[in-house]
């Protein structure tokens, strides 16, 4: 899988080298213009901003519970799957979603979002807050956050898997790129990869230089820097704008070398926020409250990686990485952390861990 | 002795200043004589005391007798000793301290001990104690509390019980292994440490600047400020909590804080654990021709005389902190205010004369 990996950077090198060439900025394989933000004329992914702006209502409604609300859990679910509930945020004002988290979720891990939200629901009437200064969490009896695997999960086994393993696989790709579809302005591959791009949670001019505006994924990228990656310029221009461009141009060579890069580099972001937050706990370990917070934070991002179509590590490799953390985050040593982290870097070949 | 010294430093400071012509901040600078004064002067030797006071300690331990209350007065004499020797081992939290198998500072010293934690254990009489929830409830602030927490009649009772022996001599296994694993490290990571030559965040002078920093940071704040109500936290003001204060039931506080600002002078010094005066930050200021922001003139003379104005403030208390914050909070008012100045002289000048980056923030303020 690494194997891949140097040859997707290979493939986007060799991209920059021809871009070069072009003028006035850059061009596609057979001279078309490749723009520099993803703002495209007929771009459309309303229903994942929709599922976006659900998930921080949901997020909203469930952190009630770290100041002592109790979170029902017929509610949460309600909004989980869209069934029954009135949205409130302003994002709806204009009238309320027709799409829902759920069904989008990889199908294992639906009802692990609905166990989750029960225990939450249980917690937030009999359990017991931790607290660290101004931050309060709630966490089960073994010091795992319900309200982080709830999130940072549906991240990952909804938003990371819709965008790098469904609209981007064949099913999704190798379809009508000719015809409109009936009443829009955009062909249905061109819709597909917008949908893919949406669930990125980043505005159209997102760049390393400008990381500002982004929500879910597209806030998280931001982790990447820190490590020294340039996943989010080598996301957005290779792979997203890329491949949008490509698409629009009928080049589906080119369009296939940009799901390559979005997969790899995307996969990059769980894997920063991951390190992040496995450093913050090394730093915060005689902290329950933070070390728990962060390692609940980090086990939920690590989990991500299983749903990437092209993942550059194993289902079973992700599970020993966290197993190393131990059933009981009470019980956590830094050396148990340090292995999470290390095998964690490893498998990506980071060698400056330390530094997300 | 230590007064000869300082002034011993003053005046081979002025020598210098006048023999040695002027220097400004970017002249090359070495700093390899003074990694090796601090690697083999200071550091191995403090580390080989702190390890023989929890020796003696073991010894005291095995040797306790609940009949006998001579036992239990040179046991509680031995404790404080090894928790005075901890105070001079503190700051060297890099390289080998800094391992995950080992990492001292929270292990031996988080304080304040949580107590309930503590009888938790002793009555379970099954305990891990890697465990972070058990930070707070072994090392020094352990003994701390069950050596001085009632008076030596109900003590002796106390102790009568083989599992608090038991506890204690678990919790002090736990040390050693850690100081031992650290010691033997020292051994290889000496020439590592003294043959570093850039200012990256790994290098020597960071690493020993930075932590150096921390400690002061962490006497000025959680051993003095918190407890005094003077800290904030995110910027919200903190209510006066005695409990909080380092050697809480030995009532040791101030013992402790002179302890810890004496290991960080001598190293300021380069004052050697024999008592000789070797290359100190001092005397790198000194060749730098530092000048200070906070007060006018020679930054190595400032630092000095600052150093000299703390523990004199520290000196003056004939009570313990707790005592003295409830009945006299003016004057530990101004103390603070002694702890305070010295951090600029610190943070400022001599960070930017040594030419590193702070890389440890502490995000609590006081």
């Amino acid at each position: 899988m690494k194997v891949l990996k140097q040859t997707v950077r290979l493939i986007a090198l060799s991209m920059l080298a021809l871009f070069a060439s072009c003028e006035p900025t850059s061009c596609g394989g057979d001279g078309y213009d490749v723009p520099t933000s993803y703002n495209f004329e007929n771009a459309s992914y309303g229903g994942q901003v929709d599922r976006l702006n659900m998930l921080a209502e949901l997020e909203m409604y469930l952190k009630t519970a770290n100041s002592g609300g109790v979170v029902d859990a017929v509610v949460a679910k309600a909004m989980y799957a869209n069934e029954g509930y009135t949205w409130t945020s302003d994002a709806f004002v204009d009238g309320q979603p027709t799409k829902d988290l759920k069904s989008k979720t990889f199908d294992s891990q639906q009802a692990v979002v609905e166990d989750l939200i029960d225990r939450l629901a249980d917690l937030s009437v009999h359990g017991t807050l931790t607290t660290s200064g101004e931050k309060t969490y709630l966490f089960d009896e073994n010091g795992f956050e319900p309200i982080q695997l709830i999130v940072k999960g549906i991240m990952g086994s909804c938003f990371y898997f819709q965008a790098t393993s469904v609209y981007t696989s064949p099913s999704k790709m190798e379809v009508e790129n000719d015809e409109f579809v009936e009443g829009k302005d955009y062909t249905k591959m061109q819709h597909h990869w917008d949908e893919a791009f949406g669930y990125l949670g980043a505005p159209v001019e997102f760049s390393g230089a400008s990381t500002g505006g982004g929500v879910y994924w597209g806030k998280y990228a931001k982790k990447t820097i820190n490590g020294g990656l340039e996943t989010i310029d080598a996301l957005m221009q290779n792979g997203f704008i890329l491949g949008r461009a490509a698409i629009d141009n009928k080049d589906d060579e080119t369009r296939d070398e940009a799901i390559g890069i979005i997969r790899a580099e995307w996969e990059m972001i769980p894997v920063a926020a991951a390190l992040h937050y496995l450093n913050g706990a090394i730093d915060d370990i005689a902290d329950d409250a933070l070390r728990n917070h962060e390692l609940s934070e980090a086990i939920a991002f690590i989990s991500a990686l299983k749903y990437n179509a092209e993942a550059s590590i194993s289902a079973t490799q992700v599970d020993a990485i966290i197993a190393s953390l131990g059933t009981n985050l009470y019980q956590v040593s830094p050396e148990m952390i340090n292995e999470a982290r290390t095998s964690l870097a490893d498998a990506f070949g980071i060698t400056n861990a330390a530094d997300f | 002795m230590k007064r000869f010294l300082r002034l011993a430093g003053v005046v081979l400071g002025l020598l210098c200043l006048s023999s040695c012509g002027p220097n400004g901040p970017g002249d090359n600078v070495e700093y390899s004589d003074l990694f090796e004064n601090v690697a083999d002067n200071i550091i191995v030797p403090r580390y080989a005391q702190f390890q023989s006071d929890l020796s003696a300690l073991e010894v005291g331990l095995n040797a306790f007798d609940a009949s006998d209350v001579q036992t239990l007065i040179s046991l509680q004499e031995q404790f404080k000793a090894t928790y005075l020797s901890w105070q001079s081992v503190s700051v060297f939290e890099f390289g080998p301290a800094a391992q995950y198998s080992a990492l001292l500072r929270i292990n031996c010293n988080s304080f304040p001990a949580n107590v309930s934690k503590i009888e938790e254990n002793i009555e379970a009489g099954e305990y891990n104690l890697d465990f972070p929830s058990n930070y707070q409830a072994k090392g020094l602030p352990a003994f701390d509390y069950i050596l001085f927490h009632v008076g030596q009649n109900e003590l002796l009772n106390e102790l009568s019980n083989a599992s608090r022996i038991a506890y204690m001599q678990d919790c002090l296994a736990d040390m050693q292994n850690r100081v031992d694993e650290v010691i033997n490290a020292w051994d290889t990571y000496r020439n590592t440490f003294v043959g570093s030559e850039d200012n990256d965040q790994n290098s020597s002078l960071s690493l020993l600047f930075n932590q150096y920093l921390y400690d002061y940071e962490k006497l000025k704040r959680d051993k003095f400020s918190l407890p005094a109500g003077f800290a904030t936290q995110y910027g919200i003001p903190l209510d006066v909590d005695t409990s909080l204060v380092e050697g809480h039931f030995s009532k040791m506080s101030f013992q402790l804080i002179d302890a810890n600002l004496a290991a960080l002078e001598n190293i300021y010094l380069g004052v050697g654990e024999d008592g000789t005066d070797g290359v100190g930050i001092f005397e790198k200021l000194k060749e730098y021709n530092a000048q200070s922001t906070v007060v006018d003139g020679d930054l190595a003379v400032a630092i000095q005389e600052q150093f000299a104005v703390c523990r004199e403030a520290v000196d003056q208390y004939t009570n313990d902190l707790p005592f003295e914050i409830v009945n006299n909070i003016s004057q530990v008012q101004e103390t603070s205010n002694a702890f305070q100045k010295m951090v600029p002289m610190m943070k400022n000048d001599m960070r930017s004369y040594l030419s590193v980056t702070v890389t440890l923030t502490d995000a609590d303020g006081d």
